[in-house]
């Protein structure tokens, strides 16, 4: 059983950060102070990142299998052009979607990308999505997660461009810096004999993770439509 | 690098990110004047001030109760 106690470490820290929104303080400064602010921008964008489980779940997903730095890269990248585009995008056409909804399908990407770590993709299907492909998809959607929270700023289509742009590079930082932290702890424990043993049982508490955090959005965005 | 020394320098990174941005944009406090250049010690401080009010408020809230002979657990 003491194997499975960074699960329950994992599920913990899930639940308490599953409903990040913006702090109050946060919103404030932005609300009162209208026009371009980078700094406080990347700033914002960075902490959302850092303190949310959904997006460096995804990420840990990514990351479990991939050994060379080169391809490590590739992956990131390829997730973090996903989300900018949506972001940018998303903040600058002003569009306005369920916030619940989206939050839920980015838990359920987290349960995805471990399936495809466990190897269930190939088989459930015997032509599994090619997860280059499915890596920029969820990127893109994770980055529609960021537009909604951008959209709680209730920016003026003035900063429509500069404060959006901050915010997408606070994103890349924080996604850096809890990239750095699982790099970093991932080789160590690559190099721990039971790795094998327990990498299955880590894929296995991502997707309850991943779907954890769906569940909890779907219930709030049942109770947002009830009230 | 050794893991040991990786180990070292992302706590190093930790700690200057910790004085230099999240104290100043969460706490308001500046002691290297980094958050001010970066914009953020303003955040921080905006924060402060609501945190002050709150508290403001719930001890007025208090008082008031008190001397209306109310004893609300709070």
């Amino acid at each position: 059983m003491r194997r499975w106690w960074w699960g329950g470490v994992c599920l913990l820290w899930t639940s308490l950060l599953a409903a990040h929104e913006v702090p109050v303080g946060d919103r404030g400064f932005i609300l009162e102070h209208p026009g371009a602010l980078l700094g406080p921008f990347v700033y914002l964008g960075a902490k959302h990142m850092v303190t949310g489980a959904d997006h460096l779940l995804y990420l840990l997903g990514v990351i479990f299998w991939l050994y060379r730095a080169r391809d490590v890269a590739l992956y990131v990248t390829l997730f973090a052009v996903g989300h900018s585009l949506t972001l940018l995008a998303g903040t600058h056409a002003g569009l306005a979607i369920e916030a619940h909804l989206v939050d839920a399908v980015i838990g359920a990407s987290v349960a995805y990308k471990a399936a495809e770590n466990l190897g269930w993709l190939e088989r459930w299907w015997s032509h599994p999505p090619n997860p280059r492909l499915m890596t920029l998809g969820f990127g893109l959607i994770h980055g529609l997660g960021l537009a909604t929270r951008l959209a709680d700023f209730s920016l003026e289509p003035a900063s429509r461009l500069p404060n959006p742009i901050a915010f997408n590079a606070g994103v890349e930082v924080g996604q850096l810096l809890g990239l750095g932290v699982m790099l970093l702890v991932m080789t160590s424990w690559r190099r721990a004999p039971a790795f094998a043993r327990h990498a299955r049982g880590a894929n296995l508490v991502l997707p309850l993770a991943g779907l954890l955090l769906a569940a909890g959005q779907l219930s709030d965005s049942l109770r947002v439509e009830l009230t | 690098m050794s893991q040991r020394r990786q180990v070292f320098m992302a706590t190093l990174l930790a700690a200057a990110l910790l004085v230099t941005c999240v104290l100043p944009a969460e706490r308001g406090v500046d002691p290297t004047g980094v958050g001010r250049l970066l914009g953020l010690t303003a955040m921080g401080e905006f924060k402060r001030v609501i945190a002050e009010e709150q508290a403001d408020a719930r001890r007025a809230a208090a008082e008031a109760d008190s001397l209306a002979g109310l004893t609300v657990p709070r």
